[in-house]
């Protein structure tokens, strides 16, 4: 942001580098490089590199290079980016070459600026549908809960991503549960994305500086999960000079450094964040501790022109003390090594190898029974990913993708010289194989791609599997009208590595766009994914202690097909995009919690679970304005989900008779308007208004006692609704006047949230009055009145 | 556990900010369902005892007066020897029927028929040991996040090594069950052994969220459950300690061991169970 309102400067860095190879009488030549950021050295992910006013053109990789034929001779290129200064180059392209450009970002200027646009249209011209991009800028500026800026609440305000009330953990995408989106940051699988269970999530908005979320169209480079991929880059760091910056708001503090490992070869940032709420606890004589932190690093090595190499590493905990009763913790980390390999000016390939550990961990200090339990999901992962831009018309993506999964999920050991009997769950092993072809083709106006993701999932030993009486883990009991365990009959012993079952599914991929004309484009697409991983929970919102279990003997891999087809437009010189997207999805073997199912203690999962089916349609419709003193997008989804869980037989009920039920996230109207205004240089306004429909939720039809209680009785799942949730947020941005440091930039960032204080229900409960016995009564709980914020942000 | 711990973490994260308020509705009216509450006991070192059995219907949730009342019921408990025990309405307690000559056998299999407005129902369970109390005693308890401070009444045992063993406890003042519909129940009105099998067990409160105060005369019971009534039971708690946080198990119908022989689709509430008990009696004082 320096240099605001100096003129258009562009720096570019040329590399003339004369292949050895096929120089022989070409009529093309092949341009490759890097697209990045002049003031930082940061890559530009999907920046556009064309030749102008041709549709001879190509969008930038996560790591910002591209790759692009032209005609021999050919004099201009034009490489443009949303929020950058668009640069022409002029010269002759004679010969196969290396062009590096660093771009300028757009001088902030209170008048609408007119730009070339011939790039902003990649949203109406890309073959990409429902996939949104946020701009961590953006969530900085818009209202958040108590000034905490969110990435995973901000995403919600997108089309087709909800989550089931205020304060839950996860979101859902498309009438997806929570555990089918995969979250990846720089590549490394997070599996629980809440802090405070969900209040907050883990990622933090400073360190990052792409957020891409894919609800439909999943490229074959991505598998594992059915509904989503989100996908997080963290900033490489500035690679010209030393900044910073920090903030402080009443949930955390967080600060960022970033620098140069050698300037304009190397850069790093390191990234950190802590909740201190625990403080005021303290304050108030109170030994409870409850506080979350994360770090996030990242640096990177320009080798030589054709090798980089990254290192990123993300580590978060959550933590709980209550005095002398418990302590509770649980975190993510992964740890990514990246190497940027180019074979040719053709052949991108990138190498990962990735590890992940998510754990939590309780320590029960009640006198007498003190014990300690813990949990971890750990995955190492390698891959190799390749893209070979054949020409501007063809493109090829492909690479394998190996994981290794370990499932320990628990074990209870005595502490504090208690007499608790150290248990231990089994452990579970498994590995996951994905190999993936992607081919698009353009034909003029059409652009087709054509992709298949082959993925294998071996559930592995070492692991002691139980033999069921008729291989029935769950059996009916219909004299009671109960799911119970199925019988033991024998155990198998598998020793370590032995293969205990096996899963081998294709996964086509496809996707069409036409372009009508540079501001009108039809889309389409259909995908079918596989998930081997299951997270069984039995509450309304997931915790951090719920259970993932892999695929296996009793449990199928999830699976699901989507159709979407969409119409893209753009209009006012690209000022404002917009969108309508129709979907419809199918969903197959997902798990389901029988009624009262101990998730937590037992062995053997299967035995608590039934598996049932999804289906989930909609329509979704974005409007986003990209320019001007007033920005921001509206969006409105119209959508149905529904889950069928069918009974075992023909004799037992499964859930709700085995008919199709609204899902716990079902939203019928689902309506966001975010909007930010620049009043003037130094004050801006932002502002949030969301209504939607209120989620299913189950009302009792009766009560009666037992066991000295009043008891509700509770029949069919889902019949009823929550009242519908609506609420308006604004905050205010105050920049600075005069820098304070090098960098200059400070902000003040004053909110309400939740400004009409309006008490939107999380949950109506039945319960007997504890002060009153024998008088039965319904609560609504609600989490967020009208809630003020401040936060304090700078650089240095 | 999982309920008790993220409970608390939630309290603690975000309890100034979450809020409840009572909420008036219009909810539908119930079927007539038929529930049943009793269980066959063998209490320890007694020999003159009643079994009993008690019969009513569902409310309107709202309705806030008792439940209503079945006494035009037959009932009838019969062991696996072929005896058969008809059961009395209770001239005095309305849907209260017993039997004085019954008396509980461990390990003995025992058949609750019930017929009423011509349908039959039959539950059966066989009746398990427990344990004796080696002391109940008063112990005082400070405040903590969960429970109120003030004097608890506490128990010791021993649980046998070797077998799963499942508890349930009562405590009985003035004729009332005190019980209270808290979201600790699950973890403290029934226990099972699975991570202290073979222990003593000292200083264990039945009820944590009982206080007494000095002249209070209370009965514990001391209960050994089967693993399906200890499965029922924690439902039953679970769904009676809603909290309204999402981490709330979504309620369901919780059905027990009664199966309606007649007529499958119109099912019964409650349980049938059978158990040896060991009923002690404590003076509180100061």
């Amino acid at each position: 942001m320096k240099n605001r309102f100096q003129l258009l400067s562009i720096v570019m860095v040329l590399q003339l580098t004369l292949l050895a190879s096929n120089a022989i009488a070409q009529s093309t030549v092949t341009v490759s490089g890097y697209v990045r950021d002049l003031g930082t050295g940061e890559d530009l992910i999907g920046a556009t590199v064309q030749v102008p006013g041709t549709a001879n053109g190509v969008v930038t990789n996560v790591y910002g290079f591209y790759s692009l034929t032209i005609p021999k001779g050919t004099t201009k290129l034009q490489f443009s980016y949303v929020g950058y200064e668009t640069y022409i180059i002029d010269r002759d392209f004679s010969s196969n070459q290396t062009l590096n450009i660093e771009l300028k970002v757009t001088a902030e200027q209170l008048e609408e600026i007119v730009v070339t646009g011939e790039a902003e249209n990649a949203n109406v011209v890309n073959n990409e549908m429902s996939v949104l991009k946020v701009d961590p800028q953006t969530i900085k500026e818009i209202p958040a809960v108590l000034g905490e800026a969110d990435v995973i609440r901000s995403i919600q305000l997108l089309p087709g991503i909800t989550s089931v009330a205020d304060g839950a953990a996860g979101f859902n995408v498309r009438g997806g549960s929570a555990d089918q989106n995969l979250i990846l940051l720089d590549e490394g699988i997070i599996y629980n994305s809440a802090h405070l269970l969900g209040l907050y999530s883990v990622v933090n908005p400073d360190a990052v500086k792409d957020i891409k979320i894919y609800k439909g169209g999943i490229p074959a480079r991505y598998g594992g999960r059915l509904s989503s991929v989100l996908d997080i880059r963290q900033r490489e760091g500035n690679s010209k000079e030393f900044n910073g910056e920090a903030g402080i708001g009443l949930i955390s503090a967080r600060a960022l450094i970033e620098g140069p490992i050698v300037k304009d070869k190397g850069s790093y940032m390191i990234a950190g964040r802590r909740s201190y709420g625990d403080a005021f606890l303290q304050l108030t004589g109170n030994d409870n501790v409850a506080y979350f932190y994360d770090l996030n690093l990242k640096a990177n090595y320009t080798l030589d022109e054709k090798n980089r190499l990254f290192l990123s590493g993300y580590f978060g905990r959550d933590k709980f003390e209550l005095g002398s009763i418990f302590s509770n913790s649980w975190g993510n980390a992964t740890a990514t090594l990246r190497w940027n390999h180019l074979f040719s000016d053709k052949l991108f390939a990138n190498f990962s190898a990735i590890y992940s550990n998510y754990d939590y961990s309780i320590d029960q200090l009640t006198t007498g029974a003190e014990f300690n339990k813990k949990s971890n999901v750990i995955t190492y992962n390698v891959k190799g990913d390749f893209s070979y831009f054949i020409d501007n018309n063809n493109q090829i993506e492909f690479g394998v993708d190996n994981k290794w999964y370990e499932f320990k999920p628990g074990e209870i050991k005595p502490i504090e010289g208690s007499n608790v009997v150290a248990t231990r769950l089994d452990e579970k092993f498994g590995q996951e194989l994905g190999a993936y072809v992607g081919y698009e083709r353009k034909f003029g106006d059409l652009t087709l791609n054509g992709g298949v993701r082959y993925s294998m999932f071996l559930r592995q030993g070492r692991q002691d599997i139980p033999v069921y009486d008729n291989n029935q883990p769950v059996v009916y009991n219909d004299a009671i009208g109960r799911y119970e365990e199925g019988e033991v009959i024998d155990v198998i012993s598998y020793g370590s590595g032995d293969k205990i079952s096996d899963y081998y599914n294709f996964e086509p991929r496809v996707s069409a766009t036409y372009v009508l004309n540079e501001k009108n484009s039809i889309k389409a697409s259909y995908n079918r994914l596989y998930q081997y991983l299951h997270l069984i929970s039995n509450s309304n919102s997931p915790t951090p202690l719920d259970v993932w279990a892999p695929s296996g003997p009793f449990i199928e891999p999830q699976k699901a097909d989507q159709f979407a087809v969409g119409y893209f437009k753009n209009f006012a010189n690209n000022t404002y995009e917009a969108s309508i997207e129709g979907y419809y999805k199918e969903m197959d073997n997902l798990v389901d919690y029988v009624d009262g199912a101990d998730i937590l203690t037992t062995n053997n999962i299967e035995t608590e679970i039934l598996s049932g089916r999804g289906r989930a349609y909609g329509l979704e419709l974005y409007v986003k304005k990209n320019r001007g003193k007033l920005t921001g997008w509206v969006s409105y989804t119209l959508s149905k989900t529904e889950r069928q869980v069918r009974g075992l037989t023909s004799n037992d009920p499964g859930i709700n008779n085995g008919t199709y039920y609204p899902a716990n996230h079902d939203k019928r109207n689902d309506l966001s308007v975010t909007a930010v205004y620049k009043l003037n240089e130094r004050w801006s306004l932002s502002g949030n208004f969301i209504y939607a429909t209120g989620v299913p939720t189950t009302y009792p039809i009766g009560r009666y006692e037992y066991a000295g209680l009043i008891i509700p009785q509770f029949e069919n799942r889902n019949l009823e609704r929550l009242p519908d949730y609506h609420r308006f947020d604004i905050s205010a941005t105050l920049k600075g006047k005069r820098k304070r440091w090098k960098n200059g930039g400070h902000e003040w960032v004053f909110g309400f949230y939740n400004l009409y204080n309006r008490a939107n229900a999380t949950s109506i409960y039945f319960v007997e009055d504890e002060d009153n016995k024998g008088q039965a009564k319904a609560f609504k709980s609600y989490l967020f009145g009208i809630t003020p914020s401040i936060t304090y942000n700078f650089k240095f | 556990m999982k309920k008790i711990t993220v409970s608390l973490i939630f309290a603690l994260s975000i309890g100034l900010m979450g809020c409840d308020e009572e909420v008036d509705l219009t909810l539908p009216s119930p079927p007539a369902r038929l529930i049943v509450e009793g269980r066959v006991e063998k209490i320890i070192g007694e020999t003159d005892y009643q079994q009993q059995v008690t019969l009513s219907t569902l409310n309107d949730f709202f309705d806030q007066s008792q439940t209503p009342r079945v006494t035009d019921a037959r009932v009838m408990v019969s062991d696996s020897k072929g005896n058969t025990f008809n059961y009395s309405p209770d001239p005095e307690i309305p849907g209260r029927y017993f039997n004085d000559d019954l008396k509980g056998e461990v390990g003995e299999t025992y058949t609750l028929t019930i017929e009423w407005r011509n349908e039959i129902y039959e539950a059966t369970e066989t009746l398990m040991a427990v344990p004796v109390l080696d002391s109940v005693y008063q112990k005082f308890e400070d405040e903590n996040a969960f429970e109120d401070g003030g004097l608890k009444l506490a128990i010791d045992f021993t649980d046998p090594a070797g077998t799963e063993n499942y508890y349930f406890w009562e405590l009985f003042s003035e004729g009332q069950n005190q019980i209270l519909a808290d979201p600790g129940n699950s973890g403290n009105v029934i226990a099972r052994d699975e991570f202290w099998d073979g222990q003593r067990i000292e200083g264990y409160f039945p009820n944590e969220e009982k206080t007494f105060t000095a002249g209070d005369e209370v009965t514990v019971r001391h209960i050994g459950i089967s693993e399906e009534t200890y499965d029922y039971l924690f439902l039953l708690f679970e769904q009676t300690g809603q909290t309204g946080q999402l981490i709330d198990v979504p309620p369901a119908l919780i059905t027990g061991n009664i199966r309606n022989l007649t007529n499958q689709e119109n099912i019964a509430m409650g349980y049938f169970g059978a158990s040896e008990v060991d009923v002690a009696d404590l003076l509180i004082t100061e």
